[in-house]
């Protein structure tokens, strides 16, 4: 079997067991509803993460700006050579959005814990309510990497051409049109429910085993190369919010080696919403 | 009287409320003394589920695990 591409972004249970008491590394956990995971239990030493506190502008609708970040790294006691070791609730779709969103602000090293949080409390291992408090540090202020990263305009720029892919990670129903968000997510409602033409749907479960680690290089290969997906090609991923999206951006990127990979965060939430833009459905 | 179900074993590929949410949702219907039978084959939902419960004053009054994955029954503390 041949390895990932880089497979250094990865790390096991077994290996962050060994690791608790590293003091190399900062454990993060990135939840979208910290009170239904993190405050009810997490692994020792792990710092929260609040999807909607901490990665996003609390007005505006965008990531963490760079200052916001190098604050936030700093609260976390976190240096530009700390090994950040991330994983979280929903999956791991908010930690993945959070290594997404650092890799911006360029932290070099990040990595995610294969199979996160269930594999962790399936495999009993040790979990604690305590919450760790860290010195603070002086991170400086990133520059930030463009090219992971495309919006509304670049999307519609590229409808049709070749050499891109749009990869869609939603599920089959809100692909097809049939739903636009589930009704207790009204914020992330959509005017127009279908996908962005051209994109081919492939979600984001498919590169998840039944125990949320990721599948092997050869079937993750198989699985979007058989759908048009090719490194030769330049991708964008999205889906609603831009989190589910940013799992697929992980494994194209680093489990696959694709060199140009972006993720569309604005997603459905923003394209559904926007005047004039191209929309698909399923024939009904 | 039985138990209101709430079966957590379908997909959440669409991102919809998370597990507990939807425990949290049903366990809010319940009447004093009523009771809500939730089936899931996640362990960090067990955990929880227990966690949650715990904290919010209910009690997981059965749990048994079979081939179609592990059952909770939660009762609201009677008035």
């Amino acid at each position: 079997m041949t390895d990932y591409a880089h497979p250094e972004v990865l790390v096991s249970t077994d290996w962050l067991a060994g690791h608790l008491q590293d003091p190399d590394i900062r454990i993060l956990e990135v939840d979208w509803d910290p009170a239904s995971a993190y405050e009810l239990g997490h692994i020792p030493g792990a710092a929260l993460v609040d999807w909607k506190r901490d990665i996003n502008d609390p007005v505006r609708r965008d990531i963490l700006s760079p200052e916001q970040f190098a604050g936030l790294m700093g609260r976390l006691g976190v240096t530009p050579r700390t090994a950040l070791i991330l994983y979280g609730d929903m999956r791991n779709w908010f930690a993945a959005f959070a290594f997404w969103t650092f890799r911006i602000h360029g932290h070099a090293d990040i990595r995610l814990l294969n199979g996160g949080r269930r594999k962790w409390f399936e495999e009993d291992r040790p979990v604690t309510e305590a919450v760790p408090t860290f010195p603070p540090t002086q991170y400086p202020l990133p520059e930030p990497a463009g090219d992971l990263r495309e919006f509304l305009p670049g999307v519609r720029a590229i409808l049709g051409d070749p050499g891109h892919g749009l990869v869609d990670v939603r599920s089959p129903a809100e692909f097809s049109g049939a739903i636009s968000a589930p009704p207790e997510y009204q914020n992330e409602g959509a005017q127009r429910a279908g996908h962005i033409p051209g994109a081919v749907n492939i979600p984001w479960s498919q590169a998840i085993q039944d125990d949320d680690t990721f599948k092997p290089p050869e079937q993750l290969r198989d699985l979007y190369q058989a759908r048009g997906v090719t490194p030769d090609k330049r991708i964008l991923t999205y889906c609603r919010i831009g989190e589910r999206s940013s799992h697929t951006w992980f494994v194209l990127t680093y489990l696959l080696g694709y060199p140009r990979v972006a993720n569309y965060d604005g997603s459905w939430s923003e394209w559904g919403n926007a005047v004039g833009v191209p929309v698909e459905r399923a024939a009904t | 009287m039985e138990p209101r179900r709430l079966d957590l074993t379908s997909s959440d590929d669409d991102c919809g409320d998370s597990a507990l949410g939807r425990v949290r949702h049903a366990y809010a219907s319940l009447a004093p003394g009523d009771r809500l039978e939730v089936v899931t084959r996640v362990a960090e939902q067990v955990f929880g589920i227990r966690a949650w419960s715990r904290k919010a004053g209910g009690e997981v009054i059965e749990e048994d695990r079979g081939a179609g994955g592990i059952r909770l029954v939660l009762r609201r503390p009677p008035a």
